[in-house]
């Protein structure tokens, strides 16, 4: 029965199949784009390591001594270790620059007993030697190399000229660093950078799988007692490829959850419309002997019949789209994908959701059809049926908003930042500069309580949106009159009725305005951040550390009024990673760097001046439990230093693992065995800022050093988050095309239950092109609606995001993105009159001598 | 005087799956000013067919009507839409209200489909003198939901007269009322008729309320039967119709 009432409606019927294939197939894609990430980072990383169990890695810039690479390839259950030189440099051949490159020193045998790279020309290089290179295929090809070609690379050392003798394949460790390697003999990369012999940066280690690697970890640990070092499987490497991407997966987790949602909505309004159409039918069948459980079962059979119909679609189409997606997040973020895997686990979550929501979304409008009185329904008839309260769907669609929610977060593992790296030396911590793009729980609350809100105050929103339009078409008020005076009636007469359609459109919109207002907030804070912690013009940075001498070059560039350099080092606090900076404080503090929190910024920089003391940023403090006057010891490969916290300051240069706590250069240079600047703050006299940046570059870059804004320090602020909302946009106007179907489906029922009104209006007079406009002017006031709804409430769902996501403090002011708005309104109402053209068309159509007919 | 409503030869031919169903075969009758027709026959015998096509709502597949001197029945859906709006009112059996809207509003209906403002002075003095006449001033703000039965076909009566149009045509309008109540709607009609000079056209196959009209014409099988020439109800009891109707076999 359930499937010929189907039939009966077949717009309807499509509308809400479309809806919830939409849901599922953003759901498959986005669980199976999680899973591609997490396949590609696997396998990446598994490239990487080849047979390498263990990686130890020096800590921070130091190496690791021939004494402590001989103590590893001593240590009972390691079978083969390969040490290797690993370090940044930049590549020319003659006088053209090739661009940055990392050098990978390695001893050929024992590098090709992990590893199983395979040549596309030429020869491996021999143990002895000295001058050979091995170069990945698609960087050769890039740059015009082949075998035989000549280059010439920088070191602390000197300048080494290589001869490539070889072109590997773009495969396995090839792969590292976007293919910009160069593979010499670690010997020849000793020569180059200036390294002791038998020191190396790294060595990987194969482990003896009867011994194991968490008791090989064990015994290390143990024995390697002198040097700090970092100790990581190849699991962690994936875990830390991983981690790039997770956020953008868990972000296209939660949107689709949120389509998927709003497909609900949709099922539950169509099944409700449904049943109020057939009030009449239920009563018959009620007053014949049909149970209520039997009229239950047959609305949730055609809810079922619409999930599984929905389902399959959407799980087809979710494989299609998560090609799309996936390559998409592949080169949004640069993290390796694999494209074209269909993870099975997102399949079943997807058609187990799928189904499952829209029977969970029919069980209220079942609920009702139960409760229809066979003697009203039959007296009273379908026309006349009581408009029913919807606040009630809203409520049960919540619920449905819930379970989608905490499904999402429980698949997507949602995590701020995952541990990465593991040792005894230096503890785990992987710092992001930004945060998060949608924190999952916070969104999907965000979300339900933007629509339980939705739901109560559409009455409201409506009057207000209708109200609205009035004054905006005062000028063609004589024009419109009748259509407005009957759209706003039609709207205000049974609120209850478009109350779903509107809180599906107003999430849809609210989700597109949210993104946008995290976007916005996320890359506001990026920018004060910066503005505070580096109130430059410009930054000329080094790829490794260069003398802080430089800084004169670049000061006496034309339109350069100061030049502050800046060290970025890595330290270990209570044995955990951590990033630190040193400067020259007189330096630094001119350029009115810093706030410091609830304290004296004169005394705070007069202290780091004096020497022996840190300033801490908020986050490294709240981390460590570091407050003012506490004793902080920082320690690096070549020395450690006891520094007193002269204060807390609001933000830190973001490095490698956080924002970095502030030393001065005397502290870094006498106690932590840290020289030189990775970086140089430059700041033009005013009104000389134009071409400074060309200028700049002209110094620089024979000094393989590149001119950055200040906001690219660290990644804060990157086109990649730009790129990313975007994605995420793009999939939030996927829930506002949902919505749309809702509002097909709304005023479609709507015009066939006012045949007869609509009859009698021709009858009095309605013009075919006036009765087309009421529709359409009536979506038109609904689009307004949701779009209202849909700022306030994604301006609120962003703040909470963005509060919870601990991007801005209390006294951050959230933006309304002028330009999400805009769209918002666009979209809402453009939208909703886009999806009245039909419903619009039924409504001039109608034949006024059939209309008031009585049945 | 010429009449303000004129039928030639009128036919309606609908399209019923294979076949064709004949609702009216050559009907012709002339509707003078001030006049008050009835059209009266069993069930299926094209009496509602020609007030709709009549009134414009619908096209006859041959003839031709003359409202107020415009043949309506070859002017486009537009313009037919506008002359029905301007010179016509219509009071149906049932779909007579717009239920979003207050009782004055709805008698004001079809100056705001002309695009006019219902508070303007004019406007409203009309519509407060229509709802005047159906004795419903002081329920003119409720909306229909809020009314009984009898006050919402009441509140239609004065939708259709509000415009002062030159020609009322009313459907079974007591079809859904009791009889006391289909009485008092009759008054209110022929009310309209006595006092202000408005022709009506009613369809009806109620013999009590045939015999408020001044002439009856009789249809059976899409054809005119007989006229029945009754004069004015001050002047005639409805005891004649009935036994006249008897003799028809309604």
């Amino acid at each position: 029965m359930g499937w010929r009432w189907l039939r009966r409606r077949p717009l309807r019927t499509v509308l809400t199949i479309a809806g919830i294939a939409v849901g599922v197939a953003l759901v498959v894609a986005a669980l199976s784009v999680d899973a591609a990430v997490a396949d590609g980072a696997a396998g990446y990383a598994a490239a990487l390591s080849g047979r390498a169990d263990l990686t130890v890695r020096a800590f921070g810039e130091g190496t690791l001594s021939a004494g402590t690479v001989g103590t590893i390839a001593g240590t009972p259950g390691v079978l083969e270790t390969s040490p290797q030189v690993r370090r940044p440099t930049f590549a020319t051949v003659g006088t053209t620059t090739l661009g940055a490159v990392t050098v990978v020193g390695v001893d050929p045998a024992a590098d090709r007993a992990l590893h199983d790279e395979t040549l596309a020309s030429g020869a491996f290089l021999a143990s002895s030697d000295a001058v050979g290179a091995l170069v990945p295929l698609g960087w050769a090809r890039a740059h015009g190399l082949s075998v035989g070609s000549r280059l010439s690379l920088v070191g602390a050392g000197g300048e080494a000229t290589v001869t490539v003798r070889g072109l590997l394949s773009d495969a396995g460790p090839a792969l590292a660093n976007g293919g910009q390697l160069v593979y010499t003999t670690i010997g020849a990369a000793r020569s180059l950078f200036g390294l002791d012999p038998g020191a190396a940066d790294l060595v990987e280690v194969r482990v003896d799988p009867a011994v194991g690697v968490a008791q090989v970890e064990t015994r290390l640990g143990t024995r390697l007692t002198s040097q700090p070092y970092i100790l990581s499987t190849a699991a962690d490497a994936a875990a830390a490829l991983g981690g790039a991407t997770r956020d953008v997966g868990s972000g296209l987790l939660v949107v689709a959850a949120i389509v998927l949602f709003v497909g609900a909505l949709l099922v539950s309004d169509a099944l409700a419309m449904s049943v109020g159409e057939r009030t009449r039918e239920v009563g018959l069948l009620r007053a014949a002997g049909a149970t209520r459980g039997q009229v239950h079962r047959m609305v949730l059979e055609e809810a079922w019949w619409l999930g599984l119909a929905g389902t399959v679609l959407g799980t087809i189409a979710g494989a299609g789209v998560a090609v799309i997606l996936a390559s998409a997040v592949g080169s949004l973020t640069g993290a390796p994908v694999a494209i074209g895997v269909l993870d099975p686990g997102a399949l079943i979550v997807g058609v187990l959701l799928g189904v499952l929501v829209t029977l969970v979304a029919a069980l209220e409008p079942a609920w009702r059809a139960g409760r229809v009185s066979p003697v009203e329904a039959v007296r009273r008839g379908p026309a006349l049926a009581a408009p029913v309260p919807r606040i009630r769907s809203i409520a049960v669609a919540g619920a449905v908003a819930a379970v989608v929610g905490v499904a999402a977060l429980a698949a997507g593992g949602w995590a701020g930042g995952a541990p990465v790296l593991a040792g005894s030396g230096a503890g785990s911590t992987h710092g992001t500069a930004i945060p998060a793009p949608v924190a999952g729980l916070g969104g999907v609350l965000a979300v339900l309580v933007l629509l339980l809100t939705a739901g109560l105050v559409s009455p409201l929103v409506l009057r207000l949106a209708g109200w609205l339009v009035s004054v905006v078409t005062l000028p063609v008020r004589r024009l419109l009159r009748p259509e407005l005076r009957l759209a706003r009636g039609a709207l205000a007469h049974d609120p209850g009725r478009i109350a779903v359609s509107l809180a599906a459109l107003g999430v849809g919109l609210g989700l597109v305005v949210a993104l946008a207002g995290v976007a916005q907030g996320t890359r506001r804070a990026g920018e004060a951040w910066i503005g505070d912690v580096a109130p430059a013009d410009a930054a000329v940075v080094a790829i490794s550390p260069v003398p802080v001498d430089f800084g004169s070059d670049l000061a006496g560039v034309a339109g350069v009024a100061s030049v502050t350099p800046v060290r970025l080092f890595d330290v270990a606090i209570a044995g955990r990673l951590a990033s630190a900076m040193a400067v020259d404080p007189a330096a630094y503090e001119a350029l009115g760097a810093l706030t410091v929190e609830g304290g004296d910024r004169a005394a705070a920089f007069a202290a780091l001046q004096a020497g022996g003391a840190a300033l801490v940023p908020q986050s490294v403090a709240d981390r460590f439990g570091l407050r003012t006057g506490d004793l902080l010891e920082l320690r690096t490969a070549q020395g450690e230093a006891r520094l007193r916290v002269a204060g807390i300051v609001a933000h830190g240069i973001p490095g490698t693992a956080g924002e970095s706590v502030i030393v001065s250069a005397t502290d870094a240079v006498r106690s932590l065995g840290i020289a030189g600047a990775s970086l140089f703050l430059v700041r033009a006299i005013p009104g000389a800022a134009s071409g400074l940046t060309a200028r700049l570059e002209t110094a620089a870059t024979p000094y393989a050093m590149s001119v950055v804004q200040p906001s690219a320090i660290g990644g804060a602020v990157t086109g990649a988050l730009d790129r990313t909302f975007g994605l995420l946009d793009l999939l939030a106007v996927a829930a506002v095309v949902v919505a749309a179907f809702c509002i097909v489906d709304v005023l479609a029922m709507d015009v066939r239950q006012r045949v007869g009104e609509l009859g009698l209006l021709r009858a009095a007079g309605l013009t075919r092109r006036q009765a087309w406009r009421f529709v359409v002017v009536e979506a038109g006031i609904l689009g307004l609606a949701g779009a209202l709804l849909g700022i306030v409430g994604g301006v609120v769902a962003a703040a909470a995001v963005l509060f919870l996501g601990g991007t801005t403090g209390p006294s951050a002011a959230i933006e309304v993105s002028v330009g999400a708005v805009l769209v918002a309104l666009v979209l809402g109402i453009g939208g909703s009159m886009l999806a009245a053209l039909y419903p619009a068309r039924i409504a001039a159509r109608v034949e006024v001598a059939r209309a008031v007919r009585v049945e | 005087m010429p009449p303000i409503l004129e039928a030639r030869d009128l036919a309606r031919t609908y399209r019923a799956g294979d076949g064709e169903v004949r609702a009216l075969q050559g009907v012709s009758l002339a509707v003078q000013p001030g006049e008050f027709v009835a059209l009266m026959g069993p069930s299926g015998s094209g009496k509602t067919t020609l007030l709709q096509l009549l009134g414009g709502l619908d096209r006859p597949t041959a003839g031709e009507v003359v409202l107020d001197g415009v043949t309506i029945s070859s002017l486009d859906d537009d313009a037919a839409t506008k002359l029905r709006r301007d010179r016509t009112g219509f009071v149906f059996q049932a779909f007579n209200l717009v239920p979003l809207l207050s009782a004055r509003e709805n008698v004001a209906l079809p100056f705001l489909l002309a695009g006019r403002d219902p508070r303007d002075g004019q406007t409203a003095a009309r519509v407060d003198e229509a709802l005047a006449l159906v004795d419903l001033a002081a329920k003119a703000d409720r909306r229909p939901d809020e009314l009984a039965f009898g006050e919402q076909q009441r509140v239609a009566i004065a939708r259709a007269i509000a415009g002062r149009p030159a020609i009322l045509f009313a459907d079974e309008p007591t079809g859904n009322l009791d009889y006391a109540t289909g009485l008092e709607i009759m008054q209110y009609l022929f009310r309209s008729c006595a006092e202000r000079g408005q022709t009506v056209v009613l369809v009806t196959h109620d013999a009590q309320a045939g015999a408020f009209a001044d002439r009856v014409l009789f249809l059976r099988d899409g054809r005119v039967l007989e006229e029945i020439r009754l004069g004015r109800r001050a002047e005639h009891p409805a005891r004649p119709l009935i036994e006249r109707l008897a003799q028809l076999g309604q």
